[in-house]
């Protein structure tokens, strides 16, 4: 949440002339590649401008933050614009994200990295055709050497979209943006505005009030913890760790923001972590990355 | 009877949709009622399931066949995918463990 004027190493956020600018650093900090302080709340009066010249790293959930922002500011009739990065390959990837008419850029053709670009799933009726489109560019654009892969990225959407449409409850719907980086690297990236992990959990589960939002997203993941009424809930995020764990996908993790918590699980090392971190996030951001051993691309710059 | 899954779509993911199925197959159970004490479930086209959805809708299926004294539903032209993933929800869930008849 945001009201006044902040700055810390990562950004500046000031009242101009038109309204509130915020200005991301180009570092490889994880509050600028995963978009951490992007506002997706409150509207400022007067509009917003992001100002992203100087970033050099943007990973999909930036973009994902980007697109969900521009969103809820149209939403609110609030002017919303982002001024464009220098680096060229940053600019060109969030374009081929969806971003090119909140940067003013002219629409770029489809491209083969971008399996789906962002896309707001405002009812869950939407769910299964957005996932249609999203298993159609998998087996368009991913060989089918990489099946183990397209079905732990279909099982992830699966999961992560019945999460936020049941238990997000939000108005502002469901935000996914999936990708490729090559032909064993593929990143998905699921967000919403709603209730958030750590609160869903403990209005359901007092005793885990006392825990941290990180540890409480952490529980989360153990099969058969939910927010949800009934005894056949609490399975879907464990089943993305199940999807992601098989040997052959040796590179992939899964992180999760929500709240004050976040949680980045990397299953070949056996490691958890939920901590809390500064930036608070309102609903809940997945990114899923499913990968090979040894198919990770270096991450800069992004976008090619 | 058989009920066609890949005419209502390619993927199946969440607690939503296995409810929308689940009285949708209930209405053409009923409407079909006397004549077929069988229920095939085909999943021939279909890419994608998830977890919530299969427990929803298969489970809640058996269940209320169990409970009407009727035979378990038969799964048919399950795709190697779908099927793990079946099976997988189906063991975790409370509904219908003992009843998966996979054909």
């Amino acid at each position: 949440m945001w009201s006044n004027s902040h700055s810390d190493p990562f950004s500046t956020f000031d009242r101009g002339p038109g309204g509130m600018v915020m200005r991301l650093s180009g570092g490889p900090s994880p509050r600028i590649r995963w978009g951490e302080r992007v506002p997706l709340h409150s509207p400022a009066l007067g509009g917003l401008a992001i100002d992203l010249a100087e970033v050099k790293f943007a990973e999909p959930t930036l973009a994902l933050r980007l697109a969900a922002s521009a969103s809820v500011h149209r939403c609110a009739e609030v002017p919303f614009l982002i001024a464009a990065p220098r680096d060229e390959s940053v600019r060109a990837y969030l374009a081929r994200a969806g971003l090119a008419r909140e940067m003013g850029l002219p629409e770029p053709s489809p491209s083969d990295d971008i399996l789906l670009p962002a896309t707001r799933i405002q009812e869950c009726s939407e769910v299964e055709p957005v996932g249609e489109r999203l298993q159609e560019a998998l087996e368009a654009l991913v060989p089918a050497s990489f099946d183990a892969g397209k079905e732990a990225l279909m099982c992830a959407y699966s999961e992560l979209c019945d999460n936020a449409c049941t238990h997000g409850e939000s108005e502002h719907g469901t935000f996914v943006l999936a990708q490729r980086y090559g032909p064993q690297h593929l990143v998905l990236a699921i967000g919403d505005l709603g209730k958030g992990i750590p609160d869903h959990l403990a209005s359901a589960q007092p005793q885990l009030e006392e825990e941290h939002s990180g540890s409480r997203i952490a529980r989360a993941l153990e099969p058969g913890i939910s927010g949800a009424e009934g005894t056949e809930r609490g399975d879907g995020l464990p089943d993305i760790l199940t999807a992601i764990g098989e040997p052959q996908l040796a590179d992939s993790q899964l992180r999760i923001w929500s709240g004050e918590g976040r949680v980045i699980h990397r299953p070949t090392r056996n490691r958890l972590e939920g901590r809390l971190v500064a930036a608070y996030t309102p609903g809940t951001w997945a990114e899923v990355v499913v990968a090979s051993s040894g198919n990770i691309r270096p991450s800069r710059p992004r976008g090619i | 009877m058989r009920f066609e899954m890949a005419k209502r779509g390619s993927m199946f993911s969440t607690y939503d949709r296995s409810h929308l199925l689940l009285a949708e197959l209930e209405g053409e159970l009923a409407s079909a009622a006397g004549t077929d004490k069988e229920l095939i479930i085909d999943f021939e086209g279909v890419h994608h399931v998830g977890g919530s959805f299969v427990k929803a809708f298969i489970g809640g299926t058996q269940t209320n066949r169990r409970e009407a004294g009727l035979p378990a539903a038969k799964l048919e032209n399950m795709s190697p995918a779908v099927k793990k993933k079946i099976e997988a929800a189906l063991r975790r869930g409370e509904s219908a463990r003992s009843e998966l008849q996979v054909a």
